[in-house]
C-alpha cells in the first residue's frame, strides 16, 4: 500500500510539468525586433493551422523583451512556441545592450532553439514582415554561392562567436525597393556594417565557402575548391589562400590574386583586425599588441575547355 | 457390485445397465450412454456374446469364455469398483459376471470433432492440420512426423476433481533430463480441482510476470520442431493446443511460415513483427508525448495540421486516445464473442460508421483514428493472444507514464520493459535468449534467419553430447 501511495505521490507532485496540449499554442515563423530608444517593439508572424496556409502578424510595444512576449501571449491567448521559428530579424537601430538583452531572452526561453537565422535589416517595414522566411533564407544561400556575399548564421552561431572571439558578423539586408544582401554587420564591438569587399574577405578568411564567382570589373571569375588555411603564431598570422581557377588567359589568375589580397588587406586594416585579435587573445589574454599579417593568395590557373562561359 | 456402481454414480440417467443370461451365469453390462458408442457396445460385446455356445465348453469359467470372445481390441480386467466407475466414464462398458469378476471394454463413442485445419495460427504454406480435443490424435499428429522411438510421453492425471489426462511428451536423446523433471515436478505441484485446457496450467506455472513463459500452439508442426529443439510439450486430453516449454521471447516473432519459405522472405517478416510491437506498444504514448509535452520534434507543416484537425476536438487529447482505445477494446471483444454471421455488420458498424461519425461530430480528431488503429492493428499481427494481452497491459502503461511525464515517461516505460524482459526466466532459462545470453548460432535463427554453416542442435536446450 504504501509502495502504491508512492507511486501515485511522485505521479501527482512529479508528472504534469510543461503539460501543453497542440491546441493551446502558437507556432511562429518569425519574430522582428526593433528599438526606439525607450522601448521594444517586437512582431511575430503567427503560423495558421487553417488550410488556407495564413500567417497573422502581431505587434506589442513594451520597455523590456520579456514584457512583450507576455503581452502577446495574452493578446494571442495560446502559449507562443518558438521551436518552429525560421528567422530573427534585428532593426539596425539595436545597441550592446539590447543584444544582450535579446540573446539572454532567447536563450532563457524554453520553447526556443535558437537555430533560426538571424538578420540585421535598415528597417522592419512590411516589405520584411510581409516576405516568406524561406525567400530572406533562400536569398542568403544564394549570396554566399554566387558572390560571396553573406552566409547566414544561427543565432547559436551568434552566441558561440560572441563567447570565443566577442565579435559576430550577422547578415545585413538593406530594405529599399526591394530587399538586397549587403554584407554583415559587426555586432558586440565596432556596430559597423562591412562593405561589399570587406564581407567577401571575411567569408574567405572564415573558409565558408569552396566555389564561388566574384566580380572584378564588372568581369566574373569563377573560382573552385578553395581552401584557407590561417596560422596563428605570437604576433603573426599567416592567412594563406589556396583556389583554383579555370579560364582562358593565366594573367586572369593573376588579377584574381590582387583583387582578393586587396579586399583582405583592407578587411584587417578598416576592422581594426578584430578577428584575429580576438582569436590570438585566447592565448595571448591582452589587446594591445600589434599583428604582423603574411597573406599568401595561390590562384592555381587552368585553361578552360570550353571557353570562358561567364561573359 | 452393479448396484454399488449404480449408487456411487448417482444413478444419473446417463448409465444404462443390461442384463443378459450366458449358460448358468448372469451377466451385467454397465456403460454411460453419453460416452459410450451403442453400435460398439452390439459390435464388440453384444454380438460375439450371444454367439457363445457354452455346453461344448467344460471346466472353463464364464469370465474366460466372455473375454475371450470379445472382439474389442482393448479388453481389461477390473478389480476395484472405483476402478471400473473410472472406466465408464472413459467410454467404456464394463461386464460383471456373476456379480464377482469384472471386464472392461472400449466402447468410446467419438465425441470430437475431426482433424481440422489451423484457424488462429494460419500458415500460407504447410501443412494445415491442427490440433483436436482429443488426446490420441493430438499425439498422432506429432508421432506422425516424428516417427522416432526416442519421443518419449510420459502421463500424468492433474485436476482432483477433473482427472485429465496429462502427456509430457519429449525427445529423449536431446531433451535435457533436469527439464523434463522440472516440467513434471511442477505440473504435481498443481492442486486444482479441475484442468480443463491449456489455459489453466499455463496461469499456474506463470503468475509472477505479464510475459508469456509458456507458448500454446494448434500446430502440429510447430510442436515438432520444438521437440527437436530440445523443448518438452505438454498434450491436454480435450485441449486443442499443446503448450511448449520453454519459450523464449523470440519465439513470439515467430511464424509458422518461417520454415517454409526463403530466409529473406522470413527475415523481413520478423524484422516487420518487431516493428510492430514497438508500435503497438509505443505509439499511442508517443503520440501523447509529442503532442502535449514535445511538440519541438514535429516538422512544422506536420504540427500545424495536428493542431488543425484537434481544434475542434473539445477533449485534451489524453483523454480522446483513452476514448479511443477503449472503443477499441470493447469493438474487439464483442467481435471475438458475437457470432460469426453478424460479425461483419459489427466491424462495419463499429469501426467504419462509428469512427467516421466521430470524427464528423468533431469528438475525436482524425490522426488520433490513425493512431488508435495502427497500434491496435499491429498488436494483432501476434496470434497469440498472451503476447496481445501482454501489448496491450504495456500500451495502457506507456500511455499513463507519457500522459504525466511526455517523452521521459515514454524512454521510463521502454526501461522497465527492458528490465521486466531481462529479469524473467522460463523454467531456469533465460527468456531473452539468443540475445542474452548471445548465442551466435541461434542468433541466426533469432530476428532474421540466415542458413547456418553448420546444423546444430540449439545449444541452450538440447544435451551437451547433441549439440
Amino acid at each position: 500500500m504504501k509502495k502504491l501511495m508512492l507511486i501515485v505521490m511522485m505521479f501527482l507532485i512529479c508528472g504534469c510539468s510543461n503539460y501543453n496540449d497542440i491546441s493551446n499554442i502558437a507556432v511562429i515563423s518569425l519574430v522582428a525586433i526593433d528599438y526606439d530608444g525607450n522601448n521594444y517593439i517586437s512582431y511575430v508572424k503567427v503560423l495558421s493551422s487553417n488550410s488556407k496556409n495564413e500567417e497573422n502578424l502581431y505587434k506589442e510595444e513594451c520597455p523590456s523583451l520579456a514584457n512583450c512576449f507576455e503581452r502577446l501571449n495574452n493578446k494571442l491567448t495560446k502559449r507562443i512556441y518558438l521551436t518552429h521559428m525560421d528567422l530573427l530579424v534585428l532593426s539596425n537601430n539595436l545597441n550592446i545592450d539590447n543584444y544582450n538583452e535579446i540573446i539572454n531572452f532567447f536563450t532563457n526561453e524554453e520553447t526556443s532553439r535558437n537555430s533560426f537565422n538571424t538578420v540585421i535589416v535598415n528597417k522592419i517595414d512590411d516589405a520584411i514582415l510581409n516576405s516568406d522566411t524561406n525567400d530572406i533564407n533562400s536569398m542568403l544561400d544564394l549570396s554566399i554561392s554566387t558572390n560571396l556575399v553573406a552566409k547566414k548564421i544561427t543565432l547559436t552561431d551568434i552566441i558561440k562567436d560572441i563567447l570565443n572571439y566577442k565579435v559576430s558578423y550577422i547578415p545585413y539586408l538593406e530594405i529599399d525597393k526591394e530587399i538586397t544582401v549587403k554584407g554583415y554587420k559587426v555586432i558586440y564591438d565596432d556596430n559597423k556594417v562591412l562593405t561589399k569587399g570587406e564581407s567577401i574577405a571575411l567569408n574567405i578568411i572564415k573558409n565558408l565557402e569552396k566555389n564561388f564567382t566574384i566580380m572584378i570589373d564588372n568581369k566574373i571569375y569563377k573560382l573552385e575548391e578553395c581552401n584557407t588555411i590561417n596560422k596563428v603564431n605570437d604576433n603573426k598570422v599567416n592567412i594563406n589562400l589556396n583556389c583554383k581557377y579555370e579560364g582562358n588567359n593565366k594573367k586572369e589568375s593573376k588579377i584574381v590574386e590582387d583583387y582578393l589580397k586587396q579586399i583582405i588587406e583592407n578587411f584587417i586594416k578598416n576592422n581594426n583586425d578584430n578577428y584575429f585579435r580576438y582569436l590570438m587573445y585566447k592565448y595571448k589574454k591582452e589587446n594591445n599588441y600589434n599583428i604582423d599579417y603574411q597573406i599568401n593568395i595561390k590562384v592555381n590557373y587552368q585553361e578552360s575547355i570550353g571557353g570562358n562561359i561567364f561573359e | 457390485m452393479k448396484e454399488e456402481i449404480l449408487k456411487l454414480c448417482g444413478e444419473s440417467c446417463d448409465i444404462a445397465t443390461r442384463s443378459i443370461k450366458v449358460g448358468l451365469s448372469n451377466v451385467d453390462f454397465i456403460y454411460s450412454e453419453a460416452l459410450s458408442s451403442s453400435d460398439a457396445i452390439a459390435k464388440f460385446i453384444l454380438q460375439p456374446i450371444s454367439d457363445i455356445i457354452i455346453d461344448n465348453v467344460v471346466g472353463v469359467s464364464t469370465k474366460t469364455i466372455i473375454e475371450n470372445a470379445l472382439t474389442g481390441a482393448s479388453c481389461k480386467n477390473v478389480n476395484t469398483i472405483d476402478d471400473a466407475i473410472q472406466k465408464i466414464f472413459l467410454g467404456y462398458t464394463i461386464i460383471i459376471v456373476d456379480n464377482k469378476s469384472m471386464i472392461a471394454v472400449e466402447t468410446r463413442e467419438q465425441l470430437d470433432r475431426g482433424i481440422e485445419s489451423s484457424s488462429i495460427e494460419v500458415a500460407i504454406t504447410g501443412s494445415k492440420d491442427a490440433f483436436t480435443e482429443n488426446f490420441n490424435k493430438n499425439l498422432g499428429l506429432i508421432r506422425k512426423r516424428i516417427r522416432n522411438n526416442n519421443l518419449f510421453v510420459k502421463e500424468v492425471k492433474l485436476g482432483n476433481e477433473s482427472n485429465t489426462k496429462i502427456g509430457i511428451c519429449y525427445m529423449n536423446n536431446i531433451a535435457e533430463e533436469s527439464l523434463v523433471n522440472k516440467v513434471i515436478e511442477k505440473l504435481k505441484q498443481i492442486n486444482n480441482d479441475i484442468i480443463i485446457d491449456g489455459g489453466y496450467i499455463t496461469e499456474e506455472l506463470s503468475k509472477t510476470t505479464f510475459f508469456p513463459q509458456i507458448n500454446q500452439t494448434e500446430r502440429p508442426d510447430l510442436a515438432s520442431f520444438a521437440l527437436l529443439e530440445g523443448k518438452v510439450c505438454i498434450i491436454l486430453d480435450n485441449s486443442p493446443t499443446v503448450l511448449i516449454i520453454p519459450t523464449f521471447f523470440i519465439d513470439f516473432f515467430h511464424t509458422p511460415d518461417d520454415y517454409y519459405q526463403k530466409n529473406i522472405n522470413t527475415t523481413f517478416i520478423r524484422i516487420l513483427r518487431f516493428l510492430a510491437f514497438i508500435i503497438a506498444i509505443f505509439l499511442p504514448g508517443y503520440y501523447i508525448s509529442i503532442t502535449t509535452y514535445n511538440p519541438t520534434s514535429i516538422p512544422t507543416n506536420l504540427l500545424l495540421n495536428l493542431i488543425e484537425q484537434h481544434t475542434t476536438v473539445p477533449f485534451p487529447a489524453f483523454f480522446e486516445i483513452l476514448i479511443m482505445i477503449i472503443a477499441f477494446e470493447i469493438l474487439r471483444e464483442s467481435d471475438i464473442r458475437i457470432p460469426s454471421k453478424v460479425g461483419s455488420s459489427v466491424s462495419i458498424l463499429g469501426g467504419l460508421i462509428l469512427g467516421d461519425a466521430a470524427v464528423s461530430a468533431g469528438i475525436i480528431s482524425p490522426i488520433m483514428i490513425i493512431v488508435v488503429a495502427l497500434s491496435s492493428i499491429s498488436s494483432l499481427v501476434f496470434s497469440y493472444n498472451s503476447m496481445v494481452n501482454l501489448i496491450r497491459y504495456y500500451r495502457y502503461f506507456v500511455l499513463i507514464l507519457a500522459i504525466f511525464f511526455g517523452i521521459y515517461g515514454l524512454f521510463i516505460g521502454f526501461g522497465l520493459l527492458i528490465i521486466n524482459l531481462s529479469s524473467i526466466t522460463s523454467f531456469g532459462y533465460p527468456y531473452t535468449y539468443p540475445f542474452v545470453p548471445f548465442v551466435k548460432e541461434d542468433i541466426l535463427d533469432s530476428l532474421i534467419k540466415v542458413e547456418k554453416k553448420e546444423k546444430k542442435r540449439n545449444p541452450l536446450l538440447a544435451k551437451k553430447k547433441n549439440r
